[in-house]
């Protein structure tokens, strides 16, 4: 007897495996990067691999992301984190399309030691979308941003693109974040994403907030993300 | 960047694509000292003969110990030295594992899979972060606590951004320099600005010891709300639920902890025997089927929580055959304990027990062996099994015998929550008042200790003593305040401490004590003064 799987829980194996296969590829790669010549080093085609291995896997993740998601199984592991450490890492994972576009990353930190409390992978993830998109949008500049604000700390992610249409423009909760057309292609896909992985952020009466808007620092698209810091007394 | 070239790494992963692919993005970062292994057993006898800088370890490796079972190994045998890396890889970054992967304390944990940039700067963070407290670790490793507290301050002075990392430190330095005013200052201000899981569980254990219940109570509310990933406040709530006899609640209390971070086995132990005190089997054969899944494979596995479960199961039925599942530890038990004469005699019980229910009786001389046996090493049982042992005693008429059990069971493991209701369901002559009052006595001690009363304290506990001479808790709580007393060069302390520790010589493995009753006699041994 053949025994029944829904097709999200095959699609969620699969993708489990498939990004093993990615990681194995990659690394296979990584050896054989070493021993190349400088001219295939710094080839366009070497710099294609590594975007698009790249945007495979946090496609991936996104996806067994949302299937975790919808099936209650994605739990938050919050910890505090450096934020200067938290955009290097940013920045390490897509250095190179950013050096193969020439596009300028400026890291802002309000203060050098700030630090944030939430899950790193998940907030990785939402931040990897975030700049994913800004580095389609934008003309030659991105803008990391951090600061405290109200016990809890400020990211912004703003480029120097069109920015968002108006529709887009405003807070966005998870709830409403539903409501945006999941067929229409992976902005919405990420959005509705990014505003669950904040909304999980929320502490009890100090809800995490997403918002979009064209009033950074740039002139084109920002989002901000505002999330707690713990407090027990 | 950081040299990589001196330093020694063990890579452990039960995949060897996986070990030879992280082998690979090492020598890529110009690591040249690479050792590779399977599963913990090698892992253990490579650390034996090896020091490695840094440990890339994979937690589940399949059948066989996993990466929390290694690393408490790797801890109890001090294998690794303090200026060692231990990073704990996960495939997949579920909570269980997750959360079994930071109980055990690793340095960092890196989620599978991960590319050359990613490793190389969790590496170098790491490798810098060890290099600042290089000197705070060299005085942790002289056990110069003094020097501990004095470089942190350096520490803090030169590079107020590196002050974080030595919180921890200067509140296990102060701890052990027996100041914990000045500790309960530390951790409080730090709860207060920066509050962190080890901060809060450090803040709550002293006041749960400094008998502070009430803000005690308020804190483990908050500290939950706040951390509700967090299973050790739920183990703390249940200690205080314990004090103050509120049998239900600390039942509760550990099951959410063991819902949240089902993967210790410590903890699936102590709710195994908390259900069966509170009556409520189900639960305890639940977290005694779970501990012999999660520590089948360790060493240090003991069987004696088969013979519970074993003994829960017969205890279930009246069946004169004993039921397929008790026989199957039974077996297990008989097989792998031939070296262990009280297992083998607390199997024989069950087996004599299964002979009686089909209507065999036994003269007393039958059954002596086994009894003299379980006489002379009553000692090493668990409070549980001495309460059942003794059950079996009484149904196959050793009358003397099971109540010679109880007794035993009453003097030394009174401090558990529910066992005196369970005694004197047993025994209903037995008078508990002189135990209850050494109880009371020896709390109000601990208390006075951790607010640095020594003299009260000892002279409560001195009280407590002569009324309650093989109580666990008490010797324990009042080996703490010796120990203490020890560092301060008091005159006698050793004395007094070893004999606190000789009075319940033999404790058993399963006791929460056992770890801490284990360190103290080699810390005895070992001792310098």
């Amino acid at each position: 007897m053949v025994k029944h799987i829904d097709f999200s829980t095959l699609m969620a194996s699969t993708v489990h495996d498939m990004k093993n296969v990615i990681a194995a590829v990659s690394h296979a790669y990584e050896s054989l990067f070493a021993e190349m010549p400088e001219e295939l080093q710094n080839s366009p085609q070497a710099r294609l691999i590594e975007q698009e291995a790249l945007r495979l896997d946090a496609m991936l993740m996104q996806l067994l992301g949302l299937y975790k998601l919808e099936h209650g199984q994605l739990s938050l592991q919050p910890v505090y984190c450096r934020l200067d450490e938290l955009f290097e890492d940013l920045h390490n994972r897509h250095r190179e399309l950013l050096d193969y576009r020439n596009i300028d990353l400026q890291i802002d930190l309000d203060e050098p030691d700030l630090e944030g409390y939430f899950d790193v992978s998940l907030i990785g993830t939402v931040l990897d979308n975030a700049l994913g998109n800004a580095l389609n949008y934008c003309k030659k500049t991105i803008r990391l941003h951090a600061r405290r604000e109200d016990n809890g700390i400020l990211l912004s992610i703003n480029d120097d693109g069109a920015g968002y249409p108006d529709s887009l423009l405003g807070a966005v909760r998870d709830s409403q974040s539903s409501s945006i057309d999941r067929n229409s292609g992976s902005t919405g896909l990420g959005l509705y994403f990014a505003a669950n992985i904040v909304a999980m952020h929320d502490q009890e009466d100090r809800p995490a907030r997403l918002e979009l808007s064209n009033d950074g620092e740039l002139p084109g698209a920002c989002m901000k993300i505002w999330l707690g810091l713990p407090s027990l007394f | 960047m950081i040299d990589f070239s001196k330093k020694h790494f063990l890579v452990v992963d039960d995949f060897s694509e996986f070990r030879s692919s992280i082998r690979g993005i090492l020598r890529l970062l110009g690591a040249q000292h690479i050792d590779t292994a399977a599963n913990g057993i090698d892992v253990l006898e490579l650390c034996r003969r090896h020091r490695y800088d840094i440990i890339l370890h994979d937690y589940n490796l399949g059948e066989g110990l996993n990466g929390q079972q290694v690393l408490e190994q790797l801890h109890a045998e001090k294998l690794l030295s303090v200026h060692c890396i231990f990073i704990m890889v996960t495939a997949e970054n579920t909570q269980a594992m997750v959360l079994a992967a930071l109980e055990c304390e690793p340095d960092d944990y890196l989620t599978k899979p991960f590319n050359k940039v990613a490793l190389q700067t969790r590496l170098e963070r790491l490798v810098r972060r060890k290099q600042v407290l290089a000197p705070v670790l060299k005085a942790v490793e002289a056990g110069k606590p003094d020097l501990v507290l004095q470089v942190c301050q350096a520490i803090e002075q030169k590079d107020p951004r590196h002050a974080v990392l030595c919180l921890r430190h200067m509140a296990t330095a102060l701890e052990d320099l027996a100041r914990y005013q000045d500790l309960g200052q530390l951790l409080e201000q730090q709860a207060r600005s920066r509050p962190t899981g080890w901060n809060l569980q450090a803040l709550a254990r002293l006041w749960l010891r400094q008998g502070r219940f009430e803000p005690l109570t308020r804190l483990l509310t908050a500290g939950v709300r706040q951390f509700p990933m967090m299973p050790e406040l739920r183990d703390i709530q249940a200690e205080l639920a314990a004090l103050q006899g509120d049998r239900p609640a600390t039942l509760e209390a550990l099951q959410h902890a063991v819902t949240l971070s089902p993967n210790t086995l410590r903890r699936q132990t102590k709710l195994a025997s908390q259900a069966w005190l509170n009556d409520d089997t189900q639960t305890a054969l639940h977290a005694l089927r779970q501990s012999w899944e999660l520590a089948r494979y360790s060493a240090s596995f003991d069987h004696e929580l088969l013979w519970q479960l074993a003994s829960i199961l017969t205890r279930a039925t009246t069946t004169a055959k004993l039921p397929d599942e008790a026989q199957q530890w039974l077996s297990i038990i008989e097989k792998t304990n031939k070296q262990t004469p009280p297992m083998q005699s607390a199997a024989a019980l069950l087996r004599s027990e299964e002979q009686r229910r089909k209507g065999v009786t036994f003269t007393a001389s039958e059954l002596q062996t086994q009894l003299g046996v379980l006489q002379a090493h009553k000692h090493t049982f668990a409070a549980i099994s001495l309460l059942q042992l003794g059950d079996w005693l009484a149904l196959l008429g050793e009358t003397d015998a099971a109540e010679s059990l109880w007794h035993d069971c009453a003097q030394r493991h009174a401090g558990t929550s529910g066992v005196l209701e369970q005694i004197s369901s047993r025994l209903p002559n037995l008078d508990l008042q002189p135990l209850q009052q050494a109880l009371a006595l020896s709390r109000q001690a601990v208390a006075l200790h951790y607010q640095e009363q020594q003299e009260q304290a000892q002279t409560l506990f001195e009280q407590a003593l002569q009324q309650a001479p093989k109580l666990i808790e008490l010797n324990m709580a009042a080996a703490r305040l010796f120990q203490d007393q020890l560092r301060q060069q008091h005159a006698d302390a050793e004395q007094r401490l070893h004999a606190c520790l000789q009075r319940i010589a033999g404790l058993s493995k399963l006791d929460p004590e056992y770890v801490n009753f284990t360190h103290m006699q080699s810390s005895l041994e070992l001792s310098p003064w």
